[in-house]
């Protein structure tokens, strides 16, 4: 027992004076398996980054968007054919505080309404509604400013102008201060929302105005009652909707007092072509860092295999010497097996921890989310020093069986 | 030592040498094909999710008016004076302005449909041409578009969003059923997919497309309302755009032109394109990275491994340039041979990953070429040095051992 202990110390001290000696070699086969590792995984998670990026700027065109329409569904899945009027303010904090996952909720009463000047009148869409319609709806302001609570709170007579009905009704001029009658009622123009051009059903984003739901509601503009036509939601993750979707009919039915026979008064929409592109989209990525983490892997892999093979070839000479020095067929094999384990453990620790740091500063630097793909630092790390070890092993075991004069012949 | 003797000296060794020779080939092929295959299927997806985007948001296209949106329905008829777009005109633009690749003149109103007993108000009618499906990338649920002959001959026949479909037609196949516009009867002969419901509130579902000579018949316009433009590269579009506007304005002089695209999706668009062509610079990096570093490695490993055979060389009176242009020339050719190699390589790959996956490739000549040229510098660079370190060698010592550090 004592005599083998001592033995492994030997071929352990022997191990680390080879690689002492050869530093460049061993040089050379760590940083194979620092790059394999931190080079796959700051791929895969910059993929994720980028797939995370992706979901933002998707975002902005909505895929994270529900509407509640007032109105009854034929059963035949049609959309809302007769307007009722149970939806109410009440519904919101109902549907917010019941509903796990919601980031905005917004009431919306929306009609078609003429806005005009003294010269010019056009036709547009009106919406009267709260505060957060315009994060809800990604509308930005480029001229003035948006509804203060207070403006909401004590329903003053403001609205704001889409870019179509803003250039029409002003032309060049600036609109910020100007008064518009929107149904007979005078208003002052507080903001202009940003352009947003046409939707993908060419209609014109732009054609609208905003009023505040407060103000709609005690000017009796648009005819307005106390019922809205929709509700706006802004959900945490696309990938909850169907749930939300789900949570929010029972609530509604109980708030309108409908029976079990009677059919929903409501249609929850979601924007189903957008959420169809985003899956496609988000799929590709996935695929793609996948492929590639595969591809980069074998690569890689190979790649560190085939420098080990040629370095191991190199030093058939120098097991032929400790051969014929008196070293063993076994001690041989533990020597190299040890002297790869050390390298790949070397290796695999730096590789993890550039694994880490790489992704994460390259993120920073480029404003990306950092997100680091530890499942692919650990199958690459696993690979990697799998990898060593074979490859160790494999010329071990032929180095070890060669005849000393043949090897020292070499 | 002469040039023919270089290249004698240089085969003979590599193939004295075969098994570092062909782990070194192997290293650099590897090297390549990762390349290759990793440039290539990254532009597919890139391609493949800019198409998507173009497909589901129409970034690939603008509209033209004569009216502003927000005035009227789209100019019908003469009524504020304004101008409406001949059809000669139109059918020119690509041939004036590069980079469109279609156009599509449409005539819009908003008139009252009915089937039977049920009317619906305000409902989107559109008079189109045989290409509208195309352009306007709309799906058919079900029945079919309408042929040639229907836009020719102007056939009474209408292709009809699900929305109106379900309302006319509820539990029924609505195809070869009839609704009315006016006082026209017309045949459905296909529905629409759904595209759902616009930011504005507007119900897309809810839309009545007849041919050209149809509308005509209703409603006779005078001109062109509406002129959906597709461009050959979405990334031109806000520039094709405001060309085009520039070129009618100076046709119709005196007269505006209203051009408008989805400026909010096409905004997006650019973001991700950004965001994907900075993602396939950090796979093509990475790559080059990992394929770098095998065949420095495997540079580094078969010239020390030969510091013997130098010295030999040296004592036999060879000169220091000769075994450094030795060392070099076969690097440079192990480079070739297995770049060659790991184009191919990596076009098999990739071929036989993105028909596997189903991911789109696209492969281009600057990733094989780029590859091939990388492989090549790599071994030069790290060729050179232990080149100029092997010729410098006291023969003396080299010859007593490969060992010597």
């Amino acid at each position: 027992m004592k005599t083998h202990r001592k033995q492994y110390k030997t071929i352990l001290s022997l191990v680390l004076r080879t690689i002492a000696v050869n530093k460049k070699r061993c040089f050379l086969a760590v940083l194979g398996i620092i790059i394999g590792i931190s080079a796959v995984t700051t791929m895969a998670s910059l993929g994720f980054s980028s797939q995370q990026q992706l979901i933002t700027e998707l975002q902005k065109l909505g895929t994270n968007m529900l509407i509640i329409e007032s109105g009854i569904v034929l059963p035949n899945r049609s959309r809302r054919i007769i307007e009722v009027d149970t939806m109410t303010e009440k519904d919101i904090p109902l549907i917010k505080n019941g509903v796990d996952g919601i980031n905005a909720i917004a009431p919306v009463f929306l009609r078609p309404g003429i806005v005009r000047t003294e010269e010019i009148s056009v036709v547009t869409t009106s919406i009267a509604t709260r505060p957060p319609f315009m994060q809800i709806s990604s509308l930005d302001i480029s001229e003035g400013s948006s509804f203060s609570d207070e403006d909401v709170n004590q329903a003053q007579p403001v609205i704001l102008l889409g870019q179509t009905v803003a250039s029409l009704l002003f032309n060049n001029t600036d609109p910020i201060g100007k008064s518009v009658i929107l149904n007979n009622t005078d208003l002052k123009v507080i903001g202009v929302i940003a352009e947003k051009g046409l939707d993908a059903n060419n209609e014109d984003l732009d054609n609208m105005v905003i009023i505040p739901l407060t103000t709609a509601q005690k000017l009796g503009i648009l005819g307005i009652k106390e019922y809205l036509t929709h509700i706006y939601i802004e959900v945490k993750q696309t990938e909850i909707i169907p749930r939300v979707k789900e949570e929010i009919q029972p609530i509604l039915r109980a708030s309108h007092n409908l029976n079990e026979n009677e059919p929903d008064d409501f249609n929850i929409i979601d924007q189903a072509q957008l959420l169809a592109a985003q899956t496609d989209i988000l799929g590709s990525v996935r695929n793609l860092i996948n492929v590639l983490a595969i591809i980069t892997l074998l690569g890689g892999g190979l790649g560190i295999t085939a420098v080990q093979l040629i370095s191991i070839r190199e030093r058939i000479w120098e097991i032929g010497l400790h051969r014929a020095l008196g070293a063993r067929q076994k001690d041989i094999a533990f020597q190299f097996i040890f002297e790869s384990t050390i390298l790949g453990g070397i290796g695999g620790l730096v590789g993890a921890v550039f694994g880490v740091i790489f992704p994460v500063a390259i993120a920073l630097a480029f404003s990306l989310t950092p997100i680091i793909a530890w499942s692919m630092l650990i199958i690459s790390l696993f690979i990697s020093v799998l990898i060593g070890i074979v490859a160790g092993i494999y010329p071990a075991f032929y180095a070890s069986k060669l005849n000393p004069v043949v090897a020292l012949r070499s | 030592m002469k040039k023919s003797l270089l290249f004698r000296s240089t085969f003979k060794h590599l193939s004295a040498n075969s098994l570092t020779t062909l782990f070194m080939c192997v290293g650099i092929m590897i090297g390549v094909a990762v390349l290759v295959a990793v440039i290539a299927l990254g532009r597919g997806t890139e391609a493949r999710i800019l198409d998507r985007i173009d497909r589901f948001g129409e970034t690939d296209s603008f509209t033209i008016r004569t009216v502003p949106w927000g005035l009227g329905g789209g100019g019908l008829r003469d009524d504020h004076g304004e101008l409406l777009l001949g059809f000669d005109h139109i059918d020119a633009l690509p041939d004036h302005i590069p980079g469109i690749a279609t156009v599509l003149p449409t005539f819009n109103a908003r008139n009252p449909v009915s089937a039977g007993q049920e009317k619906l108000e305000d409902i989107a009618v559109q008079g189109v041409a045989l290409n509208y499906q195309e352009v306007r990338n709309l799906n058919i649920y079900s029945g079919s578009f309408f042929s040639e002959t229907d836009i020719q001959s102007g056939s009474h026949s209408a292709v009809i969003g699900p929305a109106l479909a379900n309302h006319f037609f509820p539990r029924e196949n609505p195809l070869g059923k009839f609704i009315q516009v006016e006082d026209m009867q017309l045949e459905v002969i296909g529905v629409l997919d759904t595209r759902g419901i616009s930011n504005s509130g507007r119900n897309a579902d809810q839309i009545v497309l007849v041919p050209h000579g149809v509308f005509v018949e209703l409603f006779q316009p005078l001109g062109l309302s509406t002129v959906t433009v597709r461009v050959e590269n979405p990334a031109n579009l806000e520039k094709l755009a405001a060309e085009t506007q520039n070129y009618f304005e100076e046709i119709y002089p005196g007269h505006q032109i209203f051009v408008r695209y989805p400026m909010a999706t096409a905004r997006a668009r650019d973001e991700i394109a950004n965001t994907l062509s900075f993602y396939l610079k950090i796979i093509a990096g990475t790559s080059l990275l990992i394929g770098g570093t095998v065949m420095m490695n495997l540079t580094n490993l078969s010239i020390s491994g030969r510091i013997r055979e130098i010295g030999l060389r040296k004592a036999l009176g060879a000169r220091n340039k000769d075994i450094s242009g030795q060392v070099l020339a076969e690097t440079a050719l192990i480079s070739i041979i297995a770049g060659v190699v790991g184009i191919l390589l990596g076009y098999l790959l990739t071929n036989e990953l993105a028909d596997r996956l189903e991911l789109r490739s696209i492969f281009s000549w600057h990733a094989p070429v780029f590859g091939l040229f990388f492989a090549l510098l790599i071994g030069l660079v790290f060729g050179v040095r232990p080149a100029k370190r092997a010729a410098k060698l006291d023969p003396v010592l080299a010859l007593r051992g490969s060992q010597q550090k």
